[in-house]
C-alpha cells in the first residue's frame, strides 16, 4: 500500500545570506524536539516508577557517583564535546594563526 | 495543547510521536507570539528608524516593509522558525496516519454507511483538480490537498485535520470549527430575520468549519462543495460521526453545478486566498448567480492590504512568500468591495466583520462585538489568542 509522502514537493525558501545556514536553523530545530522527545520520557518514567513505589527522581538526585561511573561519564563528556566542535578543529589547527600577516603564520600549518 | 480529535477517525499517536506534535505546537505559539512581536518591536525600533533616516519617509505599504526587512537577521530567523514549524507540524502526524492508513479508511467508509445520520457524499470523477491545487504542495502540505495514495483513500483529509490540531494549537477550540461558529452565530444573532434554508460551503476540505451551519441552523439543508476526494471523504465520515446531517459535494465552485437563485446562503472560509484572481472572479459570479434574490455571500478571510497598515499588510502576507500559498498577495491586493460588484452584487450591499472567537467568548460579549463594525489593528485577522477572524459579506438585491 501507498503512503502519503513525508516532504513538500518544490524548493524550501532559503532565508539565510550565508549558504548552508538555512539548513543548520533545521537540524537544531529537530535536535531541539528529539530533545523533549527524550525529556518526555524521562519524566514519564519516573511517573510511571513513581506508581510502581520507585522514587526514581529521588534517587537520581541523591546518587553518588563512584570513581568509576564519574571517569565513565567524563570520557562521554569529552567524546561528545570533540565530536560536536570537531568542524572548529579542522578548519583552526592549534599552529595556526587566523589572520594572515602575523609572524610565524603558516609556519607549522602542514603539520598541524 | 493537543486534543484528542473528538470522533473514531482519531488515530492515537505513541508516546514519541505525541511529544514531536506537542513540541511542534509550542514551537508555533512561541514564532506566531513571541517571535513575531519581538519583529515588530524590532520594526519599529531599528528598522522602520534606519529606513526613515535613508528615505526620508516611512515605508509606504507591504512591499517595502518586505524588502527591508529581508535583509534583518531576526525576520531571518522568525522566517526559518516559522518555515520549519510549518514542515515539522506535517512530519510530526504523517508517520502515524501511514501506519493507520488502512484502518482510517475502514473506518471512514463504515461511518460515510451509516444510516441513522443524515448527509451524503458524493463524489465525481469529472471534476478536475485546477492547476492551483495539483501544481504545488499547497500551505507546504506534502502530496499538497487533493492527494490520493490509494484505493477509496481518505489520507488528505485525516492528515488535515491532524496537522490542523498542531498548526494552530488549539486556536480554533477543542473541535477546530471556531471559524464556522463565530460565523454562524454572527448570522444567528445579528441577522436572526434571515432564516437560511439552503446553505453552501464552498471550498470546504473536511468540513471543520461546515459542521456549525447544520449544528446551528437544524432546519437547514448543508451542502459542502470541494475538489479534492479524500477530503471529502473523510469530511463526510467526520460528519456523520459527530452527529451532523451535511451533504459533501465533489465539485468546482467556479462552476457549481446548482439551478440559478437556490441558495440562501453561500460561506467560505480561508478559500479566497488560495484561488488565481480568475477564478475568484468564477466563483463570485457562481455565487451570485445560484443565490436567491435577498440571499447572502459571507466569506472570513484575512482583510485586504488596503486598510492594513504596511507592517500589518507585510506580516500577514507572509505565507504567500514562504507558504506556497501564491495567491494570497494578489487577492489581498484587490479591493473586496469591487471584486463583489464585479460579480453582480450591488456595492452598497457590502459589509464587514470582525468577530472575536466565539468558542473562547461570553455569548453576549460576542453579539455585542459582532455588531461593532471593523477596527483593523494588530489583531484583526493575525493567528494568535488575541485574533478576530475578518470577514466580507453582502446581500444580494431581494428584486435581482
Amino acid at each position: 500500500m501507498s503512503q502519503l509522502p513525508m516532504h513538500h514537493r518544490g524548493k524550501q525558501p532559503r532565508f539565510f545570506a550565508t549558504e548552508g545556514i538555512d539548513e543548520i536553523m533545521t537540524m537544531v530545530l529537530e535536535l531541539t524536539s528529539e530533545i523533549y522527545v527524550i525529556k518526555k520520557r524521562q519524566y514519564v518514567l519516573e511517573k510511571v516508577a513513581g506508581e510502581q513505589g520507585i522514587n526514581l527522581s529521588e534517587g537520581i538526585e541523591s546518587y553518588e557517583l563512584n570513581e568509576q561511573e564519574a571517569k565513565e561519564l567524563e570520557t562521554f563528556r569529552s567524546e561528545l564535546i570533540a565530536r560536536v566542535l570537531r568542524s572548529t578543529e579542522g578548519q583552526f589547527a592549534p599552529t595556526q594563526r587566523l589572520t594572515d600577516g602575523d609572524a610565524g603564520a603558516g609556519q607549522n600549518a602542514e603539520a598541524a | 495543547m493537543i486534543n484528542k480529535l473528538p470522533h473514531d477517525l482519531a488515530i492515537a499517536p505513541d508516546c514519541d510521536e505525541r511529544s514531536r506534535q506537542e513540541f511542534v505546537a509550542s514551537l508555533r505559539h512561541h514564532t506566531i507570539d513571541g517571535m513575531a512581536a519581538h519583529m515588530r518591536n524590532r520594526y519599529d525600533k531599528v528598522v522602520k528608524p534606519e529606513f526613515e533616516k535613508v528615505e526620508g519617509r516611512e515605508p509606504a505599504n507591504g512591499e517595502e516593509v518586505h524588502d527591508v526587512m529581508l535583509g534583518d537577521t531576526y525576520f531571518q530567523f522568525y522566517s526559518a522558525t516559522r518555515y520549519n514549524a510549518q514542515q515539522m507540524a506535517h512530519h510530526a502526524v504523517i508517520p502515524m496516519i501511514n501506519r493507520e492508513l488502512e484502518s482510517t479508511n475502514s473506518t471512514a467508509q463504515s461511518l460515510r454507511d451509516k444510516e441513522d445520520v443524515g448527509g451524503s457524499v458524493q463524489l465525481n470523477k469529472d471534476v478536475e483538480i485546477p492547476r492551483s491545487v495539483s501544481s504545488i504542495d499547497v500551505h507546504l502540505t506534502p502530496g499538497s490537498y487533493h492527494g490520493e495514495v490509494t484505493e477509496n483513500d481518505s489520507s488528505a483529509g485525516s492528515l488535515y485535520e491532524n496537522f490542523i490540531n498542531v498548526f494552530a494549537f488549539n486556536i480554533m477550540g477543542p473541535d477546530m470549527n471556531d471559524i464556522g461558529q463565530s460565523f454562524s452565530q454572527f448570522v444567528k444573532n445579528v441577522h436572526p430575520e434571515f432564516k437560511p434554508e439552503k446553505i453552501l460551503d464552498c471550498g470546504c476540505t473536511i468540513g471543520l468549519n461546515t459542521l456549525p451551519w447544520a449544528q446551528n441552523f437544524p432546519e437547514a439543508e448543508v451542502t459542502a462543495i470541494d475538489v479534492a476526494p479524500g477530503m471529502l471523504r473523510y469530511g463526510s465520515a467526520r460528519a456523520k460521526a459527530l452527529g451532523a446531517p451535511v451533504n459533501f459535494v465533489q465539485m468546482d465552485a467556479t462552476s457549481i453545478d446548482l439551478p440559478d437563485n437556490s441558495v440562501d446562503l453561500v460561506f467560505s472560509s480561508m478559500f479566497l486566498h488560495e484561488l488565481p484572481l480568475k477564478d475568484i472572479r468564477k466563483y463570485m459570479k457562481e455565487a451570485f448567480r445560484v443565490l436567491k434574490p435577498g440571499g447572502l455571500f459571507l466569506t472570513m478571510e484575512l482583510p485586504s492590504n488596503s486598510k492594513m497598515g504596511p507592517y500589518e499588510s507585510f506580516y500577514l502576507d507572509w505565507d504567500c512568500f514562504y507558504n506556497k500559498e501564491p495567491y494570497y498577495k494578489p487577492f489581498r491586493d484587490q479591493d473586496y468591495t469591487q471584486l463583489i460588484s464585479d460579480a453582480g452584487f450591488n456595492k452598497d450591499s457590502f459589509f464587514e466583520v470582525e468577530l472575536p472567537r466565539y468558542t473562547f467568548t461570553p455569548h453576549e460579549e460576542f453579539v455585542a462585538r459582532a455588531k461593532q463594525g471593523p477596527v483593523f489593528d494588530n489583531s484583526t485577522g493575525r493567528f494568535s489568542e488575541d485574533i478576530r477572524w475578518y470577514g466580507f459579506g453582502v446581500w444580494k438585491d431581494a428584486e435581482a
